[in-house]
Order: structure tokens, then sequence, then C-alpha cells
């Protein structure tokens, strides 16, 4: 059974599973061992919005991005663009999906080419896209300069005579240079001041309303993905434990591990934080023997035997609200 | 010491560093205090000074390049930068203490983590190895680290982050230090670690009596943790006040647009307010307020004259012209449109 794919959906993701083998080289077992960097992931991002994807490190957030981006091979499951599965895209498909999904990188600094100009290293992409070189690159260029707040005459410095910010900006005109439909900004304002910080993420916020792309915004920072995303999933150990219109999942977090994440963050209210915070047990599981049944079992204060004998799947307990617990806090809203 | 004693007293502190392109005073005329049982913070974006401060505090400034070219840090009624190198050490190592973000480079990975800590015991006391090794135990078994006589043989890389940043801390702690300073001790951690190491210093702080200096670019850190708050810019005190003063009303544009411009957890749908620019560098300072070029209320005089500090209450300062103005402003936190869902609902 093969559900029609929604036109309305930029990305979905179905049952997206990603195995490394784990590295430990023995002369003698020849059982290999592997790590589900992401575990039975089923996503969709509709078109035009944001999707936030948190997570704490080693949850696999980032895996997932590569996954999308093609940058590694999905073990099994499908991810479709556009109504079309990718994973099979050779040729003039590929690198169609190439030109229509783009991605901002962390560093601002590792990720522009020292020796190019600004103009040089935002029009780079005509040329491996020559189908995407407008009719008029100057004119064009001098767009996109200004439409990340970059002045056109800039165009023959060097990344090296601007600050991060700058250089994250140019990263964004970079990717926006050839049309995409789809963002994937992998920790993008992480690097970030906070006063440069709002900056950049008020202009992907402009952008995303005059050109209507598509985002998949990744960060650790859980404010900042408040602010920017529409939908967000939380991920822990692979899997996604909740998903949901974001507003609605940080004011009434379902998943036991959504609430301890969310409580952590410290905030503006009175008293310290940490009196209101549930306790997580014990350290992350160790991702080559991860527990039996729910993956966050062994840090969950609400844990009883059925979590150990049986993994929770990801059903829908409201509309639009995902969460993979047996015992979900689901909160009635006020009448 | 007593209660409400100062313990630190840091007056017109002047930094200066020779780099390429010329020398540039990364920290200056910076006055901070802290009294016993206090938790100041230093806030500030990179450049503004704040852990350069910290550094000349417990005595780890790299110089050269750096420079102590004017003031005083009185640690206990003593002028620190007039002690001898060797007093000067003693002190840092045993009554001041610090923690930095990088727990992994402060832990020399070829020594258990056990050593590590008893070396302080060794070194500063001249404790026998079995003596210090015990002393190791109760200290890891302190900071929470769970079977702590077992893992006191593990070496650093056998522990999570969140417990290697426990155990310098441990290691910080060794010795009863008067003063703690935290720099930056979550930045490199997943939230839910940071928030166990927050709370960790906050008891150990009443447990052992400690002044803390939280040096750090989260507001939301800040207020959770600070009695007090000193806000960095460009190398100097732009504005302090005590935690409710400055959250409630900041005193200083710059203040205030950090607030603004700062992505909260119950933002709702409030759109964020933008500083323009970028910090300044340092080498190229403007002559009058470092902050002028980005400031909203910036007046003609700001170019030219650099506004001294004023006060707009008690114990509440700040280095602008327009102080009392914006500091009558109020609460810097923008409004959201509409309220948020569950008061929406409940309506």
């Amino acid at each position: 059974m093969t559900p029609a794919p929604d036109p309305g959906l930029s990305l979905e993701l179905r049952s997206v599973t990603k195995k490394y083998p784990s590295k430990k080289p023995s002369l003698f077992s020849r059982t290999s061992t592997y790590i589900n960097a992401v575990n039975d992931v089923t996503l969709s991002v509709p078109s035009g919005g944001t999707l936030g994807l948190v997570g704490e490190s080693g949850s696999g957030k980032s895996t997932l991005a590569r996954l999308i981006l093609r940058l590694e091979d999905v073990t099994s499951g499908d991810i479709l663009f556009s109504g079309t599965s990718i994973l099979d895209a050779t040729g003039p498909d590929l690198k169609r999906f190439r030109q229509q999904v783009q991605m901002v990188f962390q560093d601002p600094f590792g990720s522009l080419n020292p020796r190019m100009s600004v103009g040089e290293l935002i029009s780079e992409a005509w040329i491996v896209h020559p189908e995407k070189r407008p009719q008029n690159p100057d004119a064009r260029l001098a767009e996109l300069m200004a439409q990340v707040g970059l002045r056109p005459e800039w165009r023959s410095r060097y990344p090296g005579q601007f600050s991060g910010g700058q250089r994250q900006r140019i990263g964004i005109a970079r990717a926006l240079a050839v049309g995409p439909e789809l963002l994937v900004c992998d920790e993008a304002v992480s690097a970030l001041d906070v006063s440069v910080q709002a900056q950049i993420l008020k202009l992907l916020k402009d952008i995303q309303r005059d050109i209507g792309i598509t985002y998949i915004f990744i960060s650790h920072d859980l404010s900042v993905v408040r602010y920017i995303s529409d939908h967000v999933a939380v991920m822990y150990l692979g899997s996604i434990v909740e998903s949901g219109p974001a507003q609605r999942v940080y004011d009434n977090p379902a998943h036991p591990y959504t609430q301890a994440l969310l409580a952590a963050v410290p905030t503006f209210q009175d008293g310290k934080g940490w009196d209101r915070r549930p306790e997580l047990q014990g350290e992350p599981p160790d991702p080559t023997d991860p527990p039996s049944g729910c993956p966050f079992r062994t840090r969950c204060w609400r844990a009883q035997a059925r979590c150990a004998n049986e993994k929770p799947l990801l059903v829908a307990h409201e509309e639009d609200r995902l969460t993979a617990c047996h015992f979900p806090e689901l909160r009635q809203p006020a009448a | 010491m007593n209660a409400g004693e100062e313990v630190l007293s840091v007056s017109n502190l002047t930094v200066e560093f020779d780099t390429q392109e010329g020398t540039l005073a990364a920290v200056s005329d910076v006055s901070i205090s802290l009294k016993r049982g206090e938790t100041l913070a230093i806030v500030g974006e990179s450049g503004s000074g704040k852990s350069v401060t910290s550094q000349a505090i417990i005595g780890t400034l790299p110089m050269p390049p750096g420079r102590i070219t004017g003031g005083q840090i009185h640690f206990d009624g003593q002028n620190l930068l007039e002690l001898a190198p060797a007093k000067r050490r003693a002190i840092a190592g045993a009554r001041i203490a610090m923690i930095s973000q990088d727990a992994q480079s402060a832990l020399d990975s070829r020594f258990t983590v056990g050593y590590q800590i008893g070396e302080m015991f060794r070194h500063h006391r001249g404790w026998s190895w079995k003596k210090s090794r015990a002393a190791a135990v109760e200290l890891l078994d302190k900071v929470r680290i769970p079977n702590a006589a077992r893992r006191v043989n593990d070496y650093p890389h056998q522990f999570s982050g969140g417990m290697q940043q426990r155990a310098v801390i441990a290691a910080a702690i060794s010795l009863q230090p008067d003063l703690l300073i935290a720099d930056e001790p979550t930045t490199a951690l997943d939230v839910t670690v940071q928030a166990e190491v927050m709370k960790l210093l906050d008891e150990l702080k009443t447990e052992l009596d400690l002044s803390m200096i939280l040096v750090t670019h989260d507001l939301a850190q800040a207020y959770e943790t600070a009695d007090r708050v000193s806000v960095m810019y460009a190398g100097r005190v732009v504005e302090h006040a005590d935690r409710d003063r400055i959250f409630a009303a900041p005193a200083h544009p710059y203040t205030r647009g950090l607030f603004a411009a700062t992505p909260r957890m119950d933002q709702g749908d409030a759109e964020l307010v933008v500083i323009p620019g970028t910090t300044p560098n340092l080498a190229a300072l403007p002559q009058g307020c470092a902050f002028a070029p980005r400031c909203p209320y910036k007046l003609d005089r700001c170019a030219i004259e650099r506004p001294p500090s004023a006060i707009v209450a008690e114990d509440h300062s700040s280095a602008c012209f327009l102080a009392s103005d914006v500091h009558a402003l109020g609460s810097p936190f923008p409004k959201a449109t509409s309220d948020t869902g569950r008061r929406q609902e409940a309506q």
C-alpha cells in the first residue's frame, strides 16, 4: 500500500532508516553490529513552510539532513520530493533535484572559498546549473545581494573582508541563486552572535514570505526553532518521538522527552528554572546497544513494563500531532 | 570572610593586546565588584571583553600579546596585580578557580580523572597519593557522578561531555575556593545536560558558600543564575544592575536591543527586533560611544563624546547620555500581537 503523493507537500519521508556499521574491528568475529542513526522516520514537510528539527547530539538530525540531500544513501524507506522518489534519480533528474534542494551550512568561515570574490561565489552555481543562468547575470547578482542585505558594490570583495553574519548572507545568496524550492539549514545561525543571529533569522523569514520557499531548519537551540518554525519534529536516538505545529508542541508537549527538553531551556520566568524541570535519569543510551521497546524508557520517569516490551509507534492523538509514547500526557485544550 | 563583604573588586581595568592591526584595548576601564555568596553575570557578545576580564582576574591572560595597562584587581583586600607571580599563582590556584567552555581540553587524556583531581591536593597541599585519591572520590561524589569510587579510575574519554564538565567542576572546587569563575560553562553541552550543570553549580554555590562570576552570552541563563548583571560591549561595561532591575527596565540601548533580539521560549508570535550592523572592530573603534553606529537613539554628541556611566536607580548604572529615558521605556521584550495559544483558548 503506497499512499498517493500529496501535491501540497514539498518533501515526504516514508519509513526512512539509515544504518551504519559500528566500527568494532575484530579478527575473530564476523558478525557485524549496526547503529541505527535514523530509525524508521516518517515525516512530511508542507510546501512553503518551515519544519524545525530538534534533538540533542547523536539524535540523528544531521544524518537525516544528509539523507534528504542525498549525500548519503538510505538503508531502507523512501524519500519523495515534490511527489517523486529521489532515491533512484539519476542523470538529469538527479541534477534537477540538486538544483531544487540547497543547503546553508553552520560555519560561515569554512564553507566559502577564500580565493573567490563574493560575485564569483554567488554566480558559481550558474556554471554548475547553466540552465538556471539568468538572462542578465549582473542584474540578477545585484538583486540577490540586495535580497540578502549585501551591498551590490561589494561583489568584488573577498570573504575574508566580511564578518560572520555577512558571510552567512553570502551563503544564503549562493543557495538562492539557482532558485531552489527547499533549503536545508543545518545549525545555520548557531555560530553567530545574538544580535547578528536575529538579523539572519528575520532575513530567512522575509525571504520565505517573498518567494514561498520551504525550509528544513535544524538546530539545537530550541528558542530559535520556536521562532522560525511552523512545524517541529523532535528526535531521540534516531527516532521521531513527537511532531506537530510548533506552537502547540511547545505549549503542550506530550512526550516525556519533549517535556524534559523544553523544560531544560532557561527562561525569563520567576524562580529557578531547575525547580520546574523533570529530572532525566542517567546518561543517553549507547546507540550500538539501544534499549528494547521505547528508546527513551531508560531515562523516562513515566516508564512502565509495557515500555520495555513494545516500541511505541508514532500515532496521531489530536489533529496534526503525533507522539511515540504509550503514556503521552494529553491535555484537553481549555474550552 | 563574612557575608555581604566584598570578595572581589576590579577597578578601572584596562587590558591591551598587540596585534597586526596595532594596539587595541580588549578591556577598557572596567569596574566590577562581587559580594560574598553572590553571582555576577557578565553578559556580552564575541569581542566584548567578557572572557579577557575573567582571564585577567585569575591571571591566565596570555602576556604577551596581552598587557594590563591600568587598574586594580582587589581580592580579599590585596591587589592581585601587585603580588609576586608565585604568590599570585598560589591564590589563583587555590582560592580563585575557573571552569571554561571546553571541558575536553581542560582534562588531559593521558591521565585518569581521579589522578587529575588528586593532583590538586598533591600539588597545593602535599598530600599523599592515597589521601588525594580518596578526596577525589569524595569530590566526584559531590558533583553527582554515579559510582564515584569506580569512575575515579576512568580516563576522560570514558566520560560523557556532561560528566567531563562535572569532573572539571570537581577539580575547580577541590581546594574550597572563595571565587569560581565559570566562563560559558555550558556552551558546548546539550540542553538537558546544560540544565543539570547549572543546577549543580547553583547547589554547590550554596553548599560551599562560593561567590561566582558567570560569563555568558545567554541572557536567559544569566536571568536564572545571577544576582547582578554587567553587560559588556566593545571592551566596556555599558550597564550594570541587579538582576530584577536590568530585566524589568534596562537603561542602555544595547542591553535593550539585545533583549529584543533574543528569541525566547515564550516568544509567541512576537517578532524579533533586530540590532542593525555588526559588533565593532576593536582596532578601529569610533571616537565616541562604541554602540552609536548601531544605536536607534543616537544623538549627535554620541559620535564625538563617550558617555560616562550614569546612575538611574540604586545599584543600576548605564553608560549612555539617554540612560534615564531608555530606562523609562520599561520592559524590553516585544509584545506578541495575539496572545499565545493557551491563553487565547482559555478566554
